[in-house]
């Protein structure tokens, strides 16, 4: 897969107190709606996309997302 | 009020010498920089760029515990002292031990600069796995 082929844009360095990463709205390509409980290909041009599921969005553009193969930067049990 | 609470762990502050790690190599342009730091501003309310530390400098280690750095062929590195003698403070930010917020006081090209220059050039990261 090309690093290029995602839906969204996400630095997934940025997460939320659960783990979850976070992203705007405005980043996704155009056509795209980051509705919840849908699952995109994330990604930022550099690494390999990956899937995570839209957990929330809110009136502010503001896009939660969690990791599915991979959950991103999962808290230690 | 921002939709997303984060809190501070409360840890002591990490010491000068504890390395910062940015994933990827272009992760620091202005473009994704402003990215980063709207996200986290409409997140959580403050303009900040998140990064994790590698408390013993094993980026292969840090790789195995946080997928962000993992997924990338390549990191840059900085000194948590040199952040903040840059103006750069570190927040203890989320329940993640390791992940730290950079807090930026604007999102200005010459803010962009000053806090590529703490870091060095991209360098492969031995702990990459796609």
């Amino acid at each position: 897969m090309d690093v290029a082929d995602y839906d969204l844009w996400v630095d997934d360095h940025t997460i939320d107190d659960d783990g979850n990463i976070v992203t705007l709205a405005k980043y996704a390509r155009a056509g795209v709606e980051p509705e919840v409980g849908k699952v995109f290909l994330v990604g930022d041009g550099e690494q390999t996309p990956f899937r995570a599921r839209v957990l929330q969005r809110t009136d502010e553009g503001l896009v939660v997302l969690r990791a599915l193969d991979d959950p991103a930067n999962a808290l230690p049990a | 009020m921002p939709p997303q609470t984060i809190r501070l762990r409360g840890d002591d502050p990490p010491a000068d010498a504890t390395l910062v790690v940015r994933g990827g190599s272009q992760s620091l342009s202005d473009e994704l920089l402003e990215r980063a730091a709207e996200t986290n501003r409409t997140a959580f309310g403050f303009w900040a760029i998140s990064v994790f530390l590698a408390p013993g400098g094993d980026l292969a280690e840090l790789s195995q515990e946080v997928p962000a750095i993992r997924r990338r062929r390549s990191v840059r590195t900085a000194r948590c002292g040199t952040l903040r003698s840059a103006g750069f403070p570190l927040l203890d930010t989320t329940r993640h031990p390791l992940h730290f917020s950079i807090v930026l006081a604007e999102l200005t090209v010459s803010t962009f600069d000053r806090l590529r220059s703490c870091f060095g050039d991209p360098v492969a990261n031995p702990g990459y796995r796609p």
